[in-house]
């Protein structure tokens, strides 16, 4: 390796090989050396068979920059010695980069801004273990594929969905917003207060213990049945705005019933019927919310994936290396792409499953609005009676909390859990069907439990146990909006993690608040803080990318490619 | 001059038969192959040296349909003449 061969040594070669002896071998190669260096400057060509061909060329004169003077110089005429080595000795010598192919670039992909965006990741990147990179690398083919096979498909929805979504949203949020103010106008100004943030927290929860299990249901069947989604989701909406008026009235109704019940001290069940019936409108409102919410993730998703896309293509390279490297992975490789096949098997079946359920709902929206006409009713007969509705709202609405905390036991059971957690199980090759964003998705669907569990200490924002395919970089990117800030990550877990390029599976992960290390996405001063921490882990910890590994014999070249060729692992 | 002549040349000057040369030359050759893999360099006195450099990756544009090419790094072989032959290719240009 390395080293400077003369023609001893290669004689000593030639003659374990040939089994000739050494003088013989030397003279040889000495004699060669004076018919070929004798003959090119009469003949101008010499060709050795399994070396390549000397050749003496003409260069022509030409004009050039004197790079002292600054003056124009004419090079004269000269001859130059060209060696064009044979097929078979420059195969031999390009086997380390033999399996590397052309890859035809598209048009649209915009190259600087590639470069720069590579240029930033490119020290956290690189540093990945390899098995990681092993993975990504097998989600990046997954994500090549599904792409490939879903792309008509997709982009044309996204763009539908986008402009839908976001009016929708905006809709929703009115009414909510009003709602709120209706709820809220007799009440004291403090429990106004209690309300909206029990209401918006409560509406969060509900969002994420809904949206959580189902994320990945929803997520197929938006992809799948753009048809049937949307109008759901219209009819869903328009239901709402239908509801509301007699939502109001019924909010108001609602304090003068309580009030009502408290004056009398008579339980009267039609009251509290009405109070659930309430419960349930508002909850029933709250669903069409995680769908639209798992719709936008689709979007983001759906975008990063594209994204991907394009760096996995670029990541072909890298892929085939390691492949190569690993004859194993190949074997790896083909075991997700049947695990994807009875994973689609399963999206099928979601699918008929979640359009059944979409009907379902439908049904209950319709009764549920029966309901509440007869109610609405009942409600207008009790306030033309009621005298007491303005001292009874405040007791009114310390109910309203304390129901809404009710409610927060109903959407937070256990159940719901095992419920996600054995879907998960069922689901288990999405880690490997999705790679990163697989692995991203299961870790939120993990840790927001925990999330929930744990926000009561300052200091840990979030507890993650880390999968297989996980990286520091991208729960960091999860929680701090930047993927630089996985230091910080490893730091305050520094007693667990021995590697930070090679972060262990099952591990319990603290995620540590922003504020203790002042972490701020927007501000370049905190990435830059960042960035100094991560030279100084990662000096610690030498770099195991396998590219780099394998890239090290040549770096004794020193040539201008060199830095440029440092990046293509990311490039690719 | 071609493979052939060289052949002959060298058995001629060795009193080797053009077989043994031949098999000499292909076992050089594979040597030589084997050790700029390893990014060794072969020097041979008065004639110059072989190395392996990397070539790096680079876009290329196909004329005929203008697609865009990402071409992939590669290690050729290169033959770097000695100054003697150096000096002897300047005599042959005055």
């Amino acid at each position: 390796m390395n080293n400077r061969l003369t023609i001893k040594e290669l004689a000593v070669e030639l003659t374990k090989s040939t089994g000739k002896d050494h003088e013989s071998i030397e003279r040889f190669l000495n004699e060669l050396i004076t018919i070929v260096s004798e003959n090119i400057f009469t003949d101008r060509l010499v060709q050795i068979k399994g070396i390549g061909t000397f050749k003496i060329i003409q260069v022509e004169k030409r004009e050039s920059i004197d790079v002292n003077t600054k003056e124009r110089i004419v090079i004269p005429e000269h001859y130059k010695l060209s060696f064009s080595p044979e097929k078979d000795l420059r195969e031999t010598v390009n086997k380390p980069f033999s399996f590397f192919e052309s890859i035809e670039i598209n048009d649209d992909s915009d190259f600087a801004s590639f470069e720069t965006e590579l240029e930033k990741d490119k020290s956290t990147d690189r540093d990945e273990d390899m098995d990681d990179d092993v993975d990504a690398i097998d989600a990046d083919i997954d994500n090549l594929e599904s792409e490939s096979i879903s792309e008509p498909v997709v982009p044309t929805l996204i763009s539908n969905f986008k402009t839908e979504i976001v009016n929708e949203k905006e809709q929703e949020e009115e009414i909510l917003n009003k709602e709120n103010e209706k709820l809220i106008e007799p009440a004291e100004e403090i429990i106004e207060e209690e309300i909206i943030t029990t209401v918006e927290e409560q509406k969060i929860t509900v969002i994420e213990e809904q949206s959580e299990p189902e994320i990945i249901e929803t997520e197929e069947r938006i992809i799948a049945e753009p048809a049937i989604v949307k109008p759901v989701i219209d009819k869903i909406i328009e239901e709402i705005k239908e509801d509301k008026p007699e939502e109001e009235i019924i909010s108001e109704s609602v304090p003068a019933a309580n009030a009502i019940i408290q004056e009398t001290s008579e339980p009267e069940p039609i009251v509290r019927e009405i109070v659930e019936e309430v419960e349930q409108v508002v909850e029933q409102r709250y669903e069409p919310e995680p769908a639209i919410y798992s719709v936008k993730r689709t979007n983001e998703e759906a975008k990063t994936e594209q994204e991907t896309k394009e760096v996995s293509q670029e990541e072909v390279y890298d892929e085939r290396k390691v492949n190569h490297l690993n004859e194993n992975n190949m074997d790896e490789y083909s075991e997700n792409r049947r695990k994807r096949d009875s994973y689609r098997d399963k999206e099928r079946e979601h699918e008929q499953r979640s359009s059944g359920n979409n009907n379902n709902t439908l049904v209950t929206l319709l009764l549920v609005l029966v309901v509440i006409l007869i109610i609405a009713l009942g409600s207008v007969l009790f306030m033309s009676k009621d005298v007491l509705f303005q001292s009874g709202s405040n007791d009114v609405a310390k109910k309203e909390t304390t129901t809404t905390t009710d409610r927060n036991q109903f959407v937070l059971p256990s159940d719901d859990d095992i419920e996600s957690d054995s879907m998960e199980d069922e689901w288990g090759i999405d880690d490997d069907f999705d790679g990163a964003e697989g692995t991203e998705k299961s870790n939120e669907t993990t840790t927001s439990p925990g999330a929930t569990a744990t926000t009561s200490s300052s200091n840990v924002i979030a507890n993650v146990k880390t999968k297989r395919g996980d990286r520091l970089n991208l729960i960091a990117l999860e929680y701090y909006g930047n993927k630089l800030f996985w230091v910080y990550i490893y730091e305050h877990n520094k007693s667990k993690i021995t590697n930070p390029n090679s972060i262990a599976v099952g591990l319990n992960l603290e995620i540590p608040a922003k504020s203790v290390y002042n972490i701020d996405a927007n501000d370049p001063a905190s990435i830059r803080r960042a960035s100094v921490l991560q030279t100084q882990i990662l000096s610690n910890y030498p770099s195991s990318n396998p590219y780099n590994q394998y890239n090290n014999p040549y770096n004794q070249y020193n040539d201008p490619y060199q830095n440029q060729y440092q990046q293509s692992p990311n490039f690719y | 001059m071609k493979n052939k002549e060289l052949l002959k040349e060298l058995a001629t000057r060795l009193k080797w038969t053009s077989g043994e040369v031949s098999e000499m030359l292909s076992e050089l050759s594979s040597v030589i192959g084997s050790h700029l893999v390893e990014s060794d360099t072969i020097s041979f006195d008065e004639f110059g040296q072989f190395e392996a450099r990397k070539k790096g990756e680079r876009i290329s544009v196909n004329p005929a349909n203008g697609k865009r090419y990402l071409v992939p790094p590669k290690l050729v072989p290169v033959f770097k003449p000695s100054t003697t032959v150096k000096a002897k290719l300047k005599e042959l240009g005055q």
